[in-house]
C-alpha cells in the first residue's frame, strides 16, 4: 500500500513535469535561427532568449530568476522583469507615471527572422511595438516611434529599452562597460545603495535652463553599452535615435540584486515654465520624434570577448560610416596655439573688449620648427569673429597676429587647422532671438560657465547661445567660402541640443542630422574635430581633446581607453595637453599605450597674465624649454607610431600591477610600465615595442 | 568590515585612470579681490574604504592610525594608514557620542553627548576620566552639559566643546578639575546688536531683561597642533575673518592680529532668490606644517597656510571618487587627508598632486624665511599655474632677497601684494636717489635759476594767459572773500561749471588709471568705466545742488539754482587739486609714507567744506549757524531723495513684473 502511494506521487510529479514542459514549450513556441544564434521568444513577457551556438551561452532579455529577486520589490522588481518600461505624462494633470511592460497586455507578430511584441496599456490608451530581429552578428531591437499609439489621456515621454538585458546576476563575475568618458567598467557585485549613473548620450541637452550643475562629469561620447561575463561578451550600439538616449546604470543594491545598465530614450522633453515669480507650469513637447529607436547587439564568445573585442567591433561599425574621401592625419605632435585673448578694457572710460595678442604666426612657426617637422597646428583665437564669438562668421586672420599670406605660408610648412566654432556665439545678426535656440518655455536658452565654488551659473562671466539648427547650413557655407584653410571644428563635435522654438522646432536627433551635414560642408576632405562625439567621427581626420578619462564614478571600478581602442587605426586622437597635465611622463606613457598623439598648448613666448580671461584655465603658460621636451617625447613615441601606423589595437590587457600590454593587429606588442620598478625587460615608467613594423 | 571599493589597487593596476585631471575636482582660490580663480588640482583621491558603520560620527588620526567613532554601535574602529583594520574598542558605554580625539600617547577623549559627559579612555578602552557638568558658579547650570567635541593637550588638559555654550570650551585639567573656559568667540558687532545696545540704554531694567541677550556664537569644532595652538571653526558667524581662529594657550586669536590684509575664510556669501548662503564650517584639521584644512556643510574643502592665506578650495559633493554625500569629519596623517562620509560610511584618502606637493614645499621654505631656496620651487608652481598669486609673492620674495627689486616688484604686483611691492619699490627708490639724486638737485637748481633770470619776460605773458585760471585759484585761496565777491558780482560762469565737471570726471579717471599700484584699490586689469565715474563724481554734485536749492528756497535763501551749482563746484576745487597731487604722490611714496597722502586728502576735504560753508553764507545771505543747519538739512534731504528714488525703482520693477506676468499669462495660455 505504501509503495503504491509512493508510485502514485511519482506518477503525479511526472505528469506535472510533463505538463510544465509542454506549457514551457508552448511559451517558447516561436524561434528563429541562423548559423550562429537561435532566437526564442518568451510569449508571456514579449522578451527573448538568444542562444549563442558557439558557446551555448544564453542571453536573456529578462534575467531567468528576476521575479524571485530578493533585492527588489514593487516598481523596481517590475522594471527588472520587463522588456521595456516607459514614463507617460497625463495631458490634464501633467503628472508623470511609470508603466512597465510586465503589466501590459502582450500581442506578438512573427516574421521570418524576428518578431514584434505589442505592449498595450488599455487603461492609458497606449500601445508600444518592440521589434526584435535576428541578424548575422546578433540582434537588432527597434521601436518604430511612428507606430506608437497614444489614444488616451497619456503621452509617452520616456522609454527604457531592455532594462535588464545587460544584467549581472548576484554571485556572477563580470563587468558592464559604460561609455562614461573614454570608458569605464562597473564590475558585478560592488553593492551600492547610494549611487547610480545617468548620463545623456552626447552630453546634456543645452536647450534646458541649467542654472547649476552637479559635480562635473565626462560626457558620453559613444552610444554604446557592453557586458562581459563567463567568457562571453555583448555590445549594444544605438544605430538610430542615439541623440535621444540616456545611459542608465544601476549597481546591485541600488534597486535590485542585479547590476544593470540600459538605454533610456527621451521621446518628449518636459520642462517647467514660469508664469510669474511664484507660478509655474509643466510644459512638454507635443510630437514624437520622427525617427525610430534602434539598437544593434553583437555577441562575443571565448577569451577574446572583453572590452577590447567590443572596441574592435565598434571600430568596424565606425569605419563603415566613414567616407573614403576623408583623409587621416599623420602622427605627430598637435600644437594648439592661441593667437589672442579678449580682455575687458576701456577707451576713454567706455568699456570695450581689448584684444591681447598671444602667439602670433611667426612665433608659432618658430616654435613648430623647434619641435621638428611632425607637427600639426590647431590655431585657436586667430580671428576677431572667433575671439568675440560672433556668427555668422566670415573670419579673416587677425592683424595683430599676422597676415593672410603668413598664415598661408605656415599652412604650406605644416598642416594647419584653423579653429571655428559654428554653433556657439555671444553675438549674432541683429536680433539674438533669431539665431539662438529656445527652451520649451520659449525663452532663449542661455549658456553659462559655472562657478567652481558654487557650481552655479557664473553670470558675470557672460552669456552665450547655441545656434539654431535651421541656420547650420548657411553658417557652414559662409565659413567654408571665407576660409581656404583646413578647419578645426570646435563645438559642433561635442554638443547636441534641441530647439523648441514654436516656429520650427528641432529635436536632438534632427539637430544631430543637421550637425552632420554642417560638418560635411566644413570638413571637406577631413577636419580636426574637438571632443569627437561618435556622430562627428566620419568627418574627422584627427580628434583633439578626446575623452581620455572617465568621471571616476564610485559605481565603476576601472577606467578603460575604449574610445582610443575603437578609434585606433581609424582616426588619430589626442587627449589633454601635455603641459596642462599634472604628470608629463604619465601623459607620454598613456600616448604609448594607445598610440594617442601628444598635444601641447602654446600661448606665445612672452608671459601674459590670463587672470579673468576665457583662457584662465590654461594654467601653464611658460613655454621655456618645452620645444626640446616635446622633441624628446616624440622621438620616444615614434617607435610606437612607426610600428603601428594604420593598424588597430587588437588586445588591451593588464599583465601586472601598473603594467599594460597592448597587441596591435599587425602583431606589434607595446608593453607600458607605469610603475616605479622595472617589470621584466620594461624599465620603470617606460615602455617597450616588439614586432610589427618597428624599424 | 567589508572592503567594497579599493580603487587604490585599480589605480595601481591600470594606470590609465591614474592621471590626475581636473574633473571633477575643479579647484579654485580667491584672489586679493575675492574673485574666484581656477587653479590645478591640489588633492586627488587615492583610496576609499566602505565601513559597516551604523552612524559614523567622527574621525581622528594619531600616530599613523585612524580612529573612527561609530556612535550607532558604541565602538571605535582603529585602522592603519592604508585603512586596514587594526583593532576595535567596543561597548564603551557611550550614547550618541559625537566627538573623538586621540593624543600622541594613544589616550582617547570622547564627547559622550547622550550621557552628558566626556570620557578619557586609554588605548585599551579603560576609562581614565569621566567629566560631567562642573559644579562651579562659573558654569552656567542652565546649559545642559552635552559635549560635542573634545581635545586633549600635551599636558593632559581636556577641552570640551558643549553645544549651546557660548563662553568657549570647558577646560578640565588632567585630574578632571574644572579650570575655566577657553577661546570663546566675541559678540559680533552687527546692526542688530547695535540696535539692541541703543534700546538697552533707554529702556527700563524690566524692559531690558525682556530683550534678547547679545551672545557670541559657539564654535562648531576645533583641533590642536603639535605646539598646543588650538584652531576653532564656527558656522553661524557673520564675520568671515572669525570663522576660523588660531588661538594660543592664553586663548588669544593670532590671525586677528594680522592687519595688513583682509582675512576671510570659506566662500563669500551668495544670495539667490533672497536666500543668503554662507560657508558653515563643520570640521578642521591642522597639518604637521601648520596649514589648516577645513570642511564645510556643503562638502567644500578649503586649505589655509600658517598665515591664513588661502591655498585652495574645491567642491567635494558628488558621486565620484573623492567626492562625498555627507562628509562629517576630516583629519590627516602627514599631508594625506582622510574624510569620513556619514551617509555612505566611506573613508576616503586624498593625497597631494604634484602641484600640491610643490606648493606645500615652497610654502614651508617660505614660512621658514628661506625665500631664496623657495624661489626655484615657486617657479615650478608658476610653470603649472601662472595665475597663482601666492607663487608670485613667493617668487617676488626670492627676487627681492637676491637684490632684483624691479623684477620683485613685477612679481608682487602679479601677486597683488601691495605691502611687499611697496617695500621693493622703496629699495628701487633708494637706489635711484643714490644714483640720480645729485643730478636731480642740480636740475632743480638750474630750473630755479632759469626762472629767476627769465621771470621778467615770461611772467607778464604767462600771467595774462593764466589770468582766468588765476581768478578761480584765488577763489580757492580766499574762500570767504572770493565767495563774497562772486555773490556780489553774480558772475556764475557755466563754462567754469562745465570745466569743473569734466575736471572731476578726469580726476576720477586719473585716480583709477594712474594711482600707484601700492595705493590703488582695484585689480590691475579692471578697466575704467566712465559711467561709474560720472555718476559718482557728478551725480552727487547735482543731487547736492538740487536738494540744497530746494532746502534753501524753503529757508529764505537768496541763491539761485545756478548760483548753488557754480559755488558748489568752486568748493570742489581743493578736492580736484589735492586729488591730482595725491595721484602724483602715490607713484612716488611708499605705503609707510601713506600718511602724507591721507593728510593731503583730508586737507582737501576740509578746505572744500569750508568753501561750501562760505558759499552757503554768501549766496544765500545766511549766518554761519543757519548755513550749517542748511547743510545738515541738505544732507538729510539727499538721503530722503535717494530713498525715494530707490522706492520708485522698486515700484517700477513691481509694476513691470505685474505687466510681464499678465503678458506671459496671455501669451502662454492663449
Amino acid at each position: 500500500m505504501r509503495y503504491c502511494w509512493k508510485h502514485c506521487v511519482i506518477i503525479l510529479l511526472l505528469v506535472c513535469a510533463a505538463l510544465c514542459g509542454a506549457m514551457a514549450e508552448d511559451h517558447a513556441a516561436w524561434s528563429a535561427e541562423n548559423e550562429r544564434y537561435v532566437l526564442t521568444v518568451e510569449e508571456k513577457s514579449g522578451g527573448f532568449v538568444l542562444t549563442d551556438k558557439e558557446n551555448g551561452f544564453l542571453w536573456r532579455a529578462i534575467p531567468e530568476n528576476a521575479e524571485k529577486d530578493k533585492g527588489s520589490k514593487g516598481l523596481a522588481k517590475n522594471k527588472l522583469c520587463s522588456a521595456m518600461y516607459l514614463t507617460a505624462i497625463d495631458r490634464a494633470s501633467r503628472k508623470p507615471t511609470t508603466l512597465v511592460s510586465v503589466k501590459a497586455e502582450v500581442r506578438l507578430e512573427y516574421a521570418e527572422d524576428g518578431y514584434t511584441a505589442w505592449y498595450d496599456f488599455p487603461d492609458k490608451g497606449l500601445s508600444i511595438p518592440l521589434t526584435v530581429v535576428l541578424t548575422e552578428d546578433g540582434l537588432l531591437v527597434r521601436v518604430e516611434l511612428a507606430d506608437i499609439a497614444e489614444n488616451g489621456q497619456y503621452l509617452v515621454t520616456e522609454l527604457a529599452l531592455l532594462p535588464s538585458f545587460f544584467a549581472g546576476s548576484p554571485g556572477e563575475e563580470g563587468y558592464i562597460l559604460l561609455p562614461d568618458g573614454c570608458g569605464a567598467l562597473m564590475y558585478f557585485g560592488h553593492e551600492s545603495w547610494y549611487y547610480d549613473y545617468q548620463a545623456p548620450v552626447y552630453g546634456p541637452n543645452l536647450a534646458f535652463n541649467r542654472i547649476s550643475e552637479a559635480a562635473p562629469q565626462m560626457s558620453v561620447a559613444m552610444p554604446i553599452l557592453g557586458i562581459h561575463r563567463d567568457n562571453a561578451g555583448a555590445l549594444g550600439v544605438i544605430t538610430d535615435g542615439d541623440a535621444l538616449a540616456t545611459v542608465h546604470a544601476l549597481p546591485c543594491g541600488y534597486e535590485s540584486s542585479y547590476d544593470t545598465a540600459f538605454m533610456r530614450f527621451t521621446l518628449r522633453n518636459v520642462d517647467t515654465q514660469s508664469i510669474s515669480a511664484t507660478v509655474f507650469q509643466t510644459v512638454y513637447e507635443e510630437c514624437l520624434p520622427d525617427c525610430a529607436i534602434e539598437m544593434r547587439y553583437s555577441f562575443f564568445a571565448g577569451e577574446y570577448s572583453g572590452y577590447d573585442a567590443m572596441a574592435a567591433k565598434y571600430r568596424r561599425m565606425l569605419a563603415e560610416k566613414r567616407s573614403s574621401e576623408v583623409e587621416t592625419a599623420s602622427p605627430g605632435i598637435v600644437l594648439e596655439a592661441y593667437g589672442a585673448v579678449l580682455r575687458n578694457g576701456s577707451i576713454a572710460g567706455i568699456p570695450v573688449d581689448r584684444i591681447v595678442p598671444l602667439a602670433d604666426i611667426g612665433q608659432v612657426k618658430a616654435f613648430a620648427d623647434a619641435i621638428g617637422d611632425q607637427v600639426l597646428i590647431r590655431y585657436c583665437a586667430w580671428s576677431k569673429d572667433e575671439l568675440k564669438q560672433r556668427l555668422p562668421a566670415a573670419p579673416s586672420v587677425l592683424g595683430r597676429i599676422g597676415s593672410e599670406a603668413q598664415m598661408e605660408a605656415l599652412a604650406q610648412a605644416y598642416p594647419v587647422y584653423l579653429n571655428v566654432n559654428p554653433v556657439q556665439f555671444s553675438k549674432a545678426g541683429i536680433l539674438t532671438s533669431d539665431w539662438a535656440i529656445k527652451r520649451l518655455s520659449q525663452e532663449l536658452a542661455t549658456q553659462y560657465e559655472y562657478s567652481r565654488a558654487t557650481r552655479r551659473a557664473a553670470r558675470q562671466k557672460g552669456v552665450t547661445y547655441m545656434l539654431k539648427p535651421v541656420k547650420f547650413a548657411d553658417t557652414a557655407a559662409k565659413i567654408s567660402r571665407a576660409l581656404p584653410f583646413s578647419l578645426c571644428i570646435d563645438g559642433a563635435g561635442g554638443v547636441c541640443y534641441s530647439d523648441f522654438d514654436q516656429d520650427g522646432a528641432f529635436n536632438r536627433q534632427q539637430t544631430l542630422g543637421a550637425m552632420q551635414q554642417m560638418m560635411q560642408t566644413l570638413a571637406g576632405n577631413g577636419a580636426m574635430v574637438d571632443t569627437g562625439f561618435a556622430y562627428a567621427l566620419p568627418y574627422a581626420s584627427c580628434v583633439v581633446n578626446a575623452p581620455d578619462q572617465s568621471s571616476r564614478l564610485k559605481i565603476t571600478q576601472q577606467t578603460v581607453p575604449f574610445y582610443q581602442l575603437a578609434l585606433s587605426g581609424l582616426v588619430p586622437v589626442t587627449g589633454e595637453s601635455i603641459n596642462l597635465t599634472d604628470d608629463h611622463q604619465e601623459a607620454i606613457l598613456k600616448a604609448a599605450e594607445t598610440g594617442m598623439l601628444l598635444k601641447y598648448t602654446y600661448l606665445g613666448d612672452a608671459y601674459v597674465d590670463l587672470t579673468g580671461t576665457d583662457l584662465e584655465t590654461l594654467y601653464a603658460v611658460n613655454s621655456d624649454g618645452w620645444a626640446e621636451e616635446l622633441q624628446k617625447a616624440y622621438s620616444r613615441l615614434r617607435r610606437v607610431y612607426d610600428a603601428t601606423q594604420g593598424c588597430a589595437i587588437l588586445r588591451h590587457e593588464a599583465v601586472a600591477e601598473a603594467v599594460v600590454r597592448v597587441t596591435w593587429e599587425n602583431g606589434t606588442v607595446v608593453t607600458v610600465n607605469y610603475a616605479s620598478d622595472a617589470w621584466g625587460d620594461v624599465p620603470p615608467c617606460d615602455f617597450t615595442v616588439e614586432g610589427g613594423n618597428e624599424q | 568590515m567589508k572592503k567594497l571599493v579599493s580603487f587604490l589597487l585599480v589605480l595601481l593596476s591600470i594606470a590609465w585612470s591614474a592621471q590626475a585631471a581636473d574633473l571633477p575636482y575643479k579647484t579654485y582660490v580667491y584672489d586679493a579681490y575675492k574673485n574666484e580663480r581656477a587653479i590645478p588640482m591640489f588633492y586627488e583621491p587615492a583610496a576609499c574604504e566602505t565601513l559597516a558603520l551604523k552612524k559614523a560620527a567622527d574621525l581622528c588620526c594619531s600616530d599613523g592610525l585612524i580612529y573612527v567613532l561609530d556612535a550607532g554601535s558604541d565602538r571605535i574602529l582603529v585602522l592603519d594608514r592604508d585603512m586596514t583594520p587594526v583593532r576595535k574598542l567596543e561597548n564603551l558605554g557611550t550614547k550618541s557620542a559625537s566627538g573623538l580625539y586621540v593624543d600622541a600617547q594613544g589616550n582617547i577623549a570622547l564627547a559622550d553627548t547622550g550621557n552628558q559627559r566626556a570620557l578619557v579612555v586609554d588605548a585599551q578602552g579603560n576609562v581614565l576620566l569621566t567629566l560631567t557638568a562642573p559644579d562651579s558658579p562659573l558654569y552656567d547650570q542652565q546649559t545642559a552639559f552635552a559635549p560635542d567635541k573634545v581635545l586633549l593637550d600635551s599636558a593632559g588638559n581636556v577641552y570640551v566643546s558643549v553645544a549651546g555654550l557660548y563662553k568657549g570650551a570647558v577646560v578640565f585639567n588632567a585630574q578632571g578639575e574644572f579650570k575655566g573656559y577657553y577661546g570663546g568667540n566675541k559678540v559680533e558687532t552687527t546692526a542688530e546688536v547695535l540696535t539692541d545696545w541703543w534700546w538697552k540704554n533707554i529702556l527700563t531694567d524690566e524692559q531690558r531683561n525682556r530683550l534678547n541677550r547679545s551672545l557670541p556664537v559657539a564654535f562648531t569644532n576645533f583641533d590642536m597642533d603639535a605646539r598646543d595652538f588650538v584652531y576653532t571653526c564656527s558656522s553661524n558667524i557673520a564675520t568671515t575673518s572669525a570663522k576660523v581662529r588660531k588661538l594660543n594657550t592664553s586663548g588669544i586669536s593670532l590671525w586677528e592680529q594680522i592687519t595688513d590684509r583682509e582675512i576671510t575664510f570659506g566662500d563669500p556669501d551668495t544670495s539667490i532668490g533672497g536666500v543668503t548662503t554662507s560657508t558653515l564650517f563643520k570640521d578642521n584639521v591642522v597639518l604637521d606644517n601648520g596649514f589648516v584644512v577645513l570642511l564645510d556643510q556643503s562638502s567644500h574643502i578649503f586649505c589655509y597656510d600658517d598665515y591664513a592665506n588661502m591655498l585652495f578650495g574645491f567642491h567635494a559633493g558628488g558621486a565620484q571618487e573623492g567626492l562625498f554625500l555627507n562628509p562629517v569629519a576630516i583629519d590627516a596623517i602627514g599631508s594625506d587627508l582622510y574624510v569620513l562620509d556619514q551617509r555612505s560610511g566611506e573613508i576616503t584618502r586624498l593625497v597631494l598632486t604634484r602641484f600640491g606637493q610643490l606648493v606645500f614645499s615652497a610654502l614651508e621654505l617660505y614660512n621658514d624665511g628661506r625665500y631664496l631656496e623657495a624661489g626655484s620651487t615657486w617657479q615650478q608652481v608658476l610653470d603649472m599655474a601662472g595665475q597663482y598669486e601666492l607663487a608670485h609673492v613667493g617668487m617676488g620674495m626670492a627676487l627681492k632677497k637676491s637684490g632684483e627689486h624691479r623684477a620683485a616688484m613685477t612679481e608682487f604686483r602679479l601677486g597683488n601684494d601691495r605691502v611687499n611691492y611697496s617695500s621693493a619699490y622703496q629699495s628701487v627708490r633708494i637706489a635711484f636717489i643714490r644714483q640720480y639724486g645729485v643730478l636731480i638737485a642740480l636740475g632743480l637748481a638750474a630750473l630755479v635759476l632759469v626762472w629767476k633770470l627769465t621771470r621778467r619776460w615770461i611772467a607778464p605773458g604767462a600771467g595774462k594767459a593764466l589770468s582766468p585760471v588765476g581768478t578761480h585759484l584765488r577763489m580757492m585761496l580766499h574762500p570767504f572773500g572770493g565767495m563774497n565777491e562772486l555773490s556780489i558780482s553774480r558772475k556764475y560762469s557755466l563754462l567754469f561749471a562745465g570745466a569743473m565737471i569734466v575736471g572731476l570726471i578726469v580726476l576720477d579717471a586719473l585716480k583709477f588709471e594712474l594711482t600707484g599700484f601700492a595705493f590703488s584699490a582695484h585689480p590691475d586689469h579692471q578697466p575704467y568705466n566712465i559711467f561709474r565715474g560720472a555718476v559718482s563724481a557728478v551725480g552727487l554734485i547735482f543731487l547736492w545742488t538740487i536738494t540744497n536749492w530746494g532746502v534753501t528756497t524753503l529757508t529764505d535763501g537768496t541763491g539761485s539754482l545756478k548760483a548753488v551749482l557754480v559755488s558748489t563746484l568752486y568748493a570742489m576745487l581743493p578736492v580736484l587739486v589735492t586729488g591730482v597731487i595725491n595721484v602724483v604722490l602715490s607713484n612716488v611714496l611708499t605705503l609707510e609714507e601713506q600718511a602724507f597722502i591721507g593728510w593731503i586728502e583730508w586737507a582737501g576735504y576740509l578746505w572744500a567744506a569750508m568753501m561750501l560753508i562760505s558759499a552757503q553764507m554768501n549766496i544765500h545771505e545766511f549766518s554761519l549757524g543757519k548755513a550749517l543747519r542748511c547743510i545738515a538739512l541738505t544732507l538729510l534731504g539727499m538721503v530722503v531723495v535717494l530713498l525715494l528714488l530707490f522706492m520708485m525703482l522698486v515700484l517700477v520693477r513691481k509694476v513691470y513684473g505685474i505687466f510681464e506676468t499678465i503678458y506671459r499669462e496671455l501669451t502662454i495660455r492663449a
